[in-house]
């Protein structure tokens, strides 16, 4: 009897053991991996057309810069032709080997994305035959190109911070400087674990550019725990500024953060400051092109990590104003009688980089792909650029704290501007501390 | 003794049934014989990007013109100059019915008729954007990919309907490619998934990326595999669409997703161009080989120059031998060679005419052809192989 009751224990011990043992096990295996099913690898090109057959004929070389020259965004474009230009003046001090000249062939991206613009790349790829494009920070410009350069093989330098342009798996496209995704961990960084702000106020424009900025910093929020910020989409085509005052005026908010067009930046900036006069404003670097009022400083003098509240922030490299960058600003100032923008910087680095790696690839597309993703990187204008193997600029940015542009912010009356719409408004919770 | 009888009948039963399955899944065609399109037979230079088998000729869209081949010859390359909307031709359809030739060229759609092209662009017609990758007939309606969204063009009334982001659920207006069937259009766009249009609905339904995640895929089978979808084909035998993204590719049969990558499947690389279906056969054409998978035996076989590396890096000995890799679905692969190869390993494009494939490669075109004997002679040697 005893040993028939030792041996029931047992026995139901062992099957208690058996049975947990079994729920474990199959609790563990229904708990989803952590290790991602696939993430985005190197991107190579398999493909052919570096033979010297494939070589582009006659005595000059093109490279195919795309920039508004008209609108709203033209000061933006002017600045980056009149980059691109100085890059390729300086680049060509030594001529190359074979005796051809390089030219800039440059596309005014002020026409209608859907229309006329489509025409204008393929006659630059196809006709005029390009060697390689560099772009202005507009996604949509970026993503033609990319999807064009793709089917005939061109490469792609693109000042736009879009992120998904690189996370395609693409071995023509490459980004000058920081994508959205970099900018908006910093920014974030700086808002919620730095400065402790929590009523914050982000704006960006109905396109995919503003799109993809305003999904970048709102992920890079919720990575850091915190709530998503009061959210403005405004329309461009559309005036109604007073809304969008009106919305800041009740939000009071300690920062705004902006992932506009320069040229409704210094409109947003002004309302901004009659609306929420303390609030610190933060700019990712399509925002603070030529044309959004705010001026950068010559010489790390005049920087200021960290200044006080009602000033302006900006993402840019952090080789920024180093000194081959103060020699380029003095060129660009006597030049335009301007300082330069890290974008117009990117665009002098483009062509600086295109020229070193035709020096080595000749004109060839293909070859010319190759040397720029072998490329180990270089102390350019704008910071270090140094591509990983998606074409993403590796260089560590930082934000820097500057002042307006007098005359223009002081001039700006919003409600005179037909400039913008507040076409969607989306509130998120407001964190009550950290 | 009846209980062994009856144990006998059972097993006999087993293995009728094993066998009557292994019939109704014939294994894959294998192409051994190729003939190669290229400068050397006065075809163009460069890509080719897409092909249109119609009767005894063949239409293949290059980045140089439009080429007609017939009875295996170039005819004519058609270009800007016979009035081509574009030199740069990124699809070609044959209308059964009329016999007209449509293309979209990166430059507009042209409508090859009665020996003669018609333009239609962006300016002088209804057309969405000059940047044309895709165009497909169905019926009396012309459908059309472009880079600001997509078109239908009534061939009866001449009227012009359009769908993109503002009266569809695109993320994105670029579309990459498109394929019809009698009851649905199915849309590969550039950043916004697989766009299903229903006929008889007229709605739109999207696919996309569940985990909005561009660069990371987190579960293999949970959705599209990635949202730049940059080629689409339906199969009508498997009642399945099939998307080709630079990322993988991805398969979805109305409830279930199927995804595949290089490290789980004989996908010869992840980047892919386009993809087409008929049957049983997934044809995904990669930068690294064109390679072919058997929904149902679960068979992949990719196929390109035994010197594809050479090619890669302009090192080329071309007209060189071919290779077929051939991977079972428990993970084995055999190795084999054959004296005739594609023309190049970067694939753009497939299509079928018959049991024969034509190929569009970044240099040439290629015709592959089964030769009964030797396939049978090689699935013999896999099979002592294995």
């Amino acid at each position: 009897m005893l040993f028939n009751n030792s041996f029931r224990t047992t026995f139901l011990l062992a099957g208690f053991l058996a049975l947990s043992g079994a729920a474990i096990c199959a609790a563990g295996q229904s708990r989803p991996s952590r290790v991602p099913y696939a993430s985005i690898g190197g991107a190579k090109y398999a493909g052919p057309n570096r033979e010297s057959a494939y070589d582009l004929k006659g005595p000059t070389i093109r490279i195919g810069l795309m920039a508004p020259l008209h609108g709203p965004e033209k000061s933006a474009g002017q600045a980056i032709v009149a980059a691109a230009k100085l890059g390729l003046q300086n680049a060509m001090r030594v001529p190359l080997p074979d005796g051809r000249r390089i030219s800039l062939t440059i596309v005014d991206t002020s026409v209608p994305p859907w229309g006329a613009l489509g025409d204008e790349i393929i006659r630059m790829v196809i006709q005029k035959k390009v060697v390689a494009i560099v772009t202005s920070a507009s996604a949509v410009t970026a993503h033609l190109s990319e999807q064009i350069g793709t089917k005939i093989g061109v490469p792609v330098l693109t000042l736009s911070s879009d992120p998904t342009t690189t996370e395609i798996h693409l071995p023509w496209i490459f980004r000058m400087g920081p994508s959205d995704k970099q900018q908006a961990r910093i920014i974030a960084h700086q808002l919620y674990q730095q400065d402790g702000f929590h009523r914050v106020v982000l704006v960006s424009e109905l396109n995919p550019g503003g799109r993809a900025g305003a999904t970048a910093f709102t992920k890079a929020m919720r990575r850091l725990g915190a709530s998503p910020p009061v959210s403005f989409v405004i329309n461009p085509s559309k005036a109604d500024l007073d809304r969008l005052a009106k919305v800041i005026k009740v939000d009071s908010p300690q920062a705004v953060v902006l992932w506009t067009p320069p040229c409704e930046t210094s409109l947003v900036i002004a309302l901004v400051r009659r609306a929420a006069h303390g609030a610190v404003i933060y700019l990712c670097q399509a925002s603070a092109q030529a044309g959004s009022g705010i001026t950068f400083p010559l010489s790390d003098a005049t920087l200021q990590p960290s200044p006080p509240r009602g000033r302006v922030f900006v993402v840019v490299s952090r080789q920024w104003g180093n000194q081959i960058g103060q020699q380029f600003a003095r060129r660009y100032d006597a030049e335009t009688g301007n300082n330069p923008t890290p974008v117009a910087a990117e665009a002098y680095d483009a062509v600086t980089l295109i020229v070193r790696a035709l020096r080595k690839s000749g004109p060839n597309r293909a070859r010319l792909r190759d040397q720029l993703a072998a490329g180990q990187g270089f102390y350019g204008v704008s910071g270090l650029i140094s591509f990983d193997n998606q074409g993403n600029n590796r260089a560590v940015a930082q934000l820097i704290g500057l002042r307006l542009l007098k005359p223009q912010a002081k001039k700006v009356d919003p409600r005179q501007v037909s400039g913008f719409n507040v076409v969607s408004i989306k509130k998120g919770m407001v964190l009550k501390g950290r | 003794m009846r209980l062994r009888l009856v144990q006998s009948l059972r097993i006999a039963t087993l293995l009728i049934l094993a066998a009557a399955c292994g019939a109704a899944a014939p294994l894959p065609p294998l192409y051994t014989q190729w003939i190669n399109y290229t400068p050397a037979n006065g075809f163009p230079p460069g890509e080719v990007y897409c092909v249109a088998p119609d009767g005894n000729r063949v239409w293949a869209g290059t980045a140089n013109g439009l080429v007609l081949l017939e009875n295996g010859r170039v005819k004519k390359v058609f270009t800007t100059a016979d009035g081509l909307a574009g030199d740069a031709v990124m699809s070609v359809a044959v209308d059964k019915m009329t016999g007209d030739v449509w293309v979209g060229a990166l430059g507009g759609l042209s409508r090859y008729s009665g020996g003669r092209f018609k333009n239609y662009t962006n300016l002088s017609s209804g057309l969405a954007n000059d940047l044309v990758y895709g165009v497909a007939v169905q019926g009396r309606y012309v459908w059309v990919a472009t880079a600001a969204g997509v078109n239908r063009f009534d061939t009866y009334s001449g009227d012009w309907s359009i769908w993109n982001e503002t009266n569809a659920p695109f993320n994105e207006p670029w579309c990459y490619g498109i394929a019809v069937t009698k009851k649905k259009v199915y849309v590969a766009a550039w950043g916004g998934g697989v766009l299903v249009y229903d006929l008889a609905g007229h709605y739109w339904k999207p696919y996309t990326d569940p985990d909005h995640s561009m660069e990371i895929v987190l579960y293999r089978n949970e959705g599209l595999i990635h949202n730049i979808v940059s080629g689409i084909a339906y199969n009508p035998e498997l009642h399945m669409f099939w998307a080709s993204t630079y990322f993988g590719l991805s398969g979805f049969d109305g409830r279930n997703w199927h995804n595949y990558l290089t490290k789980d499947s004989g996908l010869a690389s992840n980047f892919i161009s386009a993809v087409q279906s008929r049957g049983s056969e997934v044809w995904a054409c990669t930068q690294k080989g064109l390679s072919e998978f058997d929904y149902k035996t679960k068979i992949w076989v990719t196929y390109r120059p035994v010197n594809w590396r050479a090619l890669d890096a302009a090192k080329a000995v071309k007209d060189g031998p071919g290779e077929i890799i051939m991977s079972w679905p428990d993970g084995k692969k055999r190795k084999i060679e054959t004296p005739t190869s594609l023309a190049h390993n970067y694939i753009l494009n497939v299509a079928f005419q018959g049991k024969d494939i034509w190929v569009a490669t970044a240099q040439g075109l290629s015709h592959g052809i089964v030769e009964p004997q030797q396939e049978k002679k090689l699935y013999d040697s896999f099979t002592n192989g294995r």
